[in-house]
C-alpha cells in the first residue's frame, strides 16, 4: 500500500475564510441535519458532469433518434443509467483517494507512453467538440437572426468570464443553474403530447421499430451510447473533485451527487427524444435541432421555437465550459502547473491560458468562411467513440491498484464484474463502428 | 482536534461556538475551506504492477488501436486508388 503523503500543496492565495451564506462554516444540532448540509457543499460536480454531457452533439443525436424512431429508443437511455453512474462513481472514488486528476494519475502509474497518449486524444476530441459547441451556437443564433459574428464571440466571451472570477464556487453555481434550466427539455418532452403510458412502455420494454434492426438503427445506438458516456467525464469529474478538495468522508455525498447526475440528465435526454418524436408522429422531416425548432413552432408555439434555439445554445455553453476545463486540469496537471477555479489568473497563468485558448481557437474555426463544420461534427462523435475503451480500461485499472488505493478503495469484486463487461461491450461497439466508418463496404445498404 | 479548533475561529456565530465547544453540536465545514487531509499518493510508487487481467486489458487497447489504424489507412489507400 502506498505510503499516504500530506496533500498540502493548498495552491497560493487560497484562504481558508469562512465562505459566504452557503458554504460557511456552522455548528448544527442534529446529524441528519449535518449531513443534509454536508451534502448540499459537496454536491456539483457529479450534477455538471453527467448534464454538461446533454451538449450540443447530444441535443442533436437524441432528437434525430427522436424524429426517425418516435420512443423506440427511449429503453436504451434506461439501460444507459447505470451504466454512467458505474463509470463516474469510479472517478468519484480514485479522485477523493487521491486528489489527483486523472490525466496525472495515468502518467505517474503507466508511464510518460500511456500518460502521453491519454493526453493527446483527449485535447484532439476535446477541441473538435469544442467547435461543434460553437457550430451549435452558430446555428441556433442564426435561427433568429443574429450574426455568427455577434453571437460566437459573445459565447466565447462569456464562457472566459465565468471562468476567470478566481472562485470556484462561483463558477459552479452558475453552472449548476445552468444545468438546472434543461429541465425545459422535460416540459417540451410534455408538450409533443404522448402519454405515460405509452412513454413507460417504451422506456421499461425494449421494442423494435417498425422495418426491424437496420444498420441505420444498429449506429443511431451506438451514436446514443457515444454521446452518454465521454472520455471528458473521466477527466472533468476527478479534477474537479480534485479542485474542490473533497475528502474521504465526502465519498457518499459525492456518489449521490453523481446519481442524482445520472438521473437527471437521463431524464433530459428522455425530453430531447420526445422532442424529436413529435416530428416522427407527425411525419415531418428532421435535419438538425434548429431546423426541428422551426417545425416545432406552428404547432405548439412560438415559445416552444424559442425555448428549443435557447436550450440548444444552453447545451452548448455547457458542454464548452465543462470540457475546455477538463482540457485545461489535464494540461496544468501534467505540466505541474497551478491549476485551481480559486486562483487568480496570475496565480495560474497556464491554467487558465490553455483554457481561454481552447475556447477563443474553436471559436474562431467557426467563424472561418466555408470551414468543413459537418465533417468535423460527423467526425468528432466517430472519434469519441473509438476512444472511449481505451480511456475506461485505465480508469478499471487503476480502480484495481492495491498498492496505490489500499483495501478500502479498490474496487469489489462485483465492481470488476459489472465494469468489465461494460468495456467489454463498448469495445464491442467501438469496433462496429470504426468498421463502419473505415471499411463501409463491409455493411448492406440500410433499409426502408 | 487541530482542525475543529482551527475551524472555530472562523464561526460567526458565537452561540453555535459555544454550542461546539460545549459539545453539544455538529461542525459542518466547507471542503474548500477545511484543512487538508492526507491522501494516497504515487509519487514515489513508480510503474504500476499490471495483473494479468490487467495486461490483457492493455494488450487488448493496443491491438484495438493498430486495428483502427490498419484500417484507416486501408481506407485511405482504396480511397486514392478509386480517384485514379
Amino acid at each position: 500500500m502506498a505510503t499516504i503523503t500530506d496533500t498540502a500543496k493548498a495552491a497560493p492565495g487560497i484562504q481558508p475564510a469562512g465562505g459566504d451564506f452557503l458554504s460557511r462554516t456552522r455548528v448544527v444540532k442534529s446529524q441528519w441535519m449535518q449531513r443534509i448540509l454536508t451534502f448540499l457543499m459537496v454536491f456539483g460536480p457529479g450534477l455538471i458532469v453527467m448534464e454538461a454531457d446533454n451538449d450540443a452533439g447530444a441535443v442533436s443525436t437524441y432528437t434525430q433518434a427522436g424524429a426517425q424512431y418516435g420512443l423506440k429508443l427511449m429503453w436504451l437511455l434506461l439501460l444507459l443509467l447505470p451504466v454512467c453512474y458505474f463509470c463516474q462513481e469510479m472517478v468519484v472514488r480514485l479522485g477523493i483517494a487521491t486528489g489527483e486528476g486523472h490525466a496525472a494519475m495515468i502518467y505517474k502509474r503507466f508511464g510518460k507512453w500511456w500518460g502521453r497518449f491519454s493526453l493527446f486524444d483527449l485535447q484532439l476530441v476535446n477541441f473538435l467538440t469544442l467547435v461543434t459547441e460553437f457550430a451549435a451556437i452558430n446555428l441556433a443564433f442564426s435561427a433568429i437572426g443574429v450574426s455568427p459574428y455577434v453571437s460566437v464571440p459573445l459565447a466565447a466571451a462569456g464562457l472566459v468570464t465565468m471562468v476567470l472570477t478566481g472562485s470556484y464556487l462561483r463558477w459552479e453555481r452558475v453552472t449548476i443553474f445552468l444545468c438546472l434550466l434543461d429541465c425545459c427539455w422535460v416540459w417540451l418532452g410534455i408538450k409533443g403530447g404522448f402519454s405515460a403510458h405509452e412513454v413507460a412502455r417504451n422506456t421499461l420494454l425494449p421494442s423494435l421499430p417498425a422495418g426491424g434492426i437496420s444498420m441505420d438503427y444498429v449506429f443511431l445506438m451506438i451514436a446514443i451510447v457515444g454521446t452518454t458516456i465521454a472520455p471528458w467525464q473521466l477527466f472533468f469529474q476527478q479534477s474537479c473533485i480534485a479542485d474542490k478538495k473533497l475528502r474521504f468522508k465526502d465519498l457518499n455525498a459525492s456518489r449521490l451527487d453523481t446519481l442524482i447526475g445520472s438521473v437527471f440528465t437521463i431524464v433530459v435526454a428522455g425530453g430531447m427524444m420526445l422532442a424529436g418524436a413529435y416530428l416522427f408522429k407527425h411525419h415531418l422531416p428532421y435535419a438538425d435541432p434548429a431546423q426541428m425548432a422551426g417545425l416545432l413552432g406552428p404547432s405548439l408555439g412560438p415559445v416552444v421555437k424559442s425555448a428549443v434555439l435557447m436550450l440548444m445554445v444552453n447545451a452548448a455553453i455547457l458542454g464548452t465550459t465543462a470540457i475546455s476545463l477538463s482540457s485545461a486540469w489535464a494540461w496544468a496537471e501534467v505540466k505541474g502547473w497551478d491549476h485551481s477555479l480559486q486562483l487568480k489568473f496570475k496565480e495560474a497563468p497556464g491554467f487558465y491560458t490553455t483554457y481561454v485558448l481552447a475556447v477563443f481557437s474553436a471559436a474562431a474555426i467557426v467563424l472561418i468562411p466555408r470551414a468543413p463544420l459537418q465533417l468535423i461534427i460527423i467526425g468528432v462523435q466517430v472519434l469519441a467513440g473509438l476512444v472511449l475503451p481505451s480511456a475506461i480500461v485505465f480508469l478499471q485499472i487503476l480502480l484495481n491498484d492495491k498498492e496505490l488505493l489500499g483495501e478500502q478503495w479498490v474496487n469489489k469484486p462485483w465492481n470488476n464484474l459489472v465494469n468489465w463487461t461494460i468495456i467489454a461491450v463498448l469495445f464491442a461497439l467501438s469496433g462496429i463502428l470504426a468498421a463502419q466508418v473505415l471499411l463501409p463496404s463491409l455493411f448492406p445498404a440500410a433499409s426502408a | 482536534m487541530t482542525s475543529q479548533t482551527e475551524t472555530l475561529d472562523t464561526f460567526m456565530d458565537l452561540e453555535s461556538a459555544h454550542d461546539h465547544r460545549a459539545g453539544k453540536g455538529y461542525v459542518v465545514i466547507h471542503p474548500l475551506y477545511d484543512a487538508p487531509e492526507a491522501k494516497c499518493s504515487a509519487d514515489h510508487l513508480g510503474p504500476i504492477k499490471l495483473s494479468l487481467g490487467s495486461r490483457i486489458a492493455l494488450t487488448a487497447v493496443r491491438g484495438y488501436l493498430v486495428a483502427i489504424m490498419l484500417m484507416g489507412a486501408y481506407r485511405v489507400v482504396a480511397m486514392a486508388i478509386a480517384r485514379r
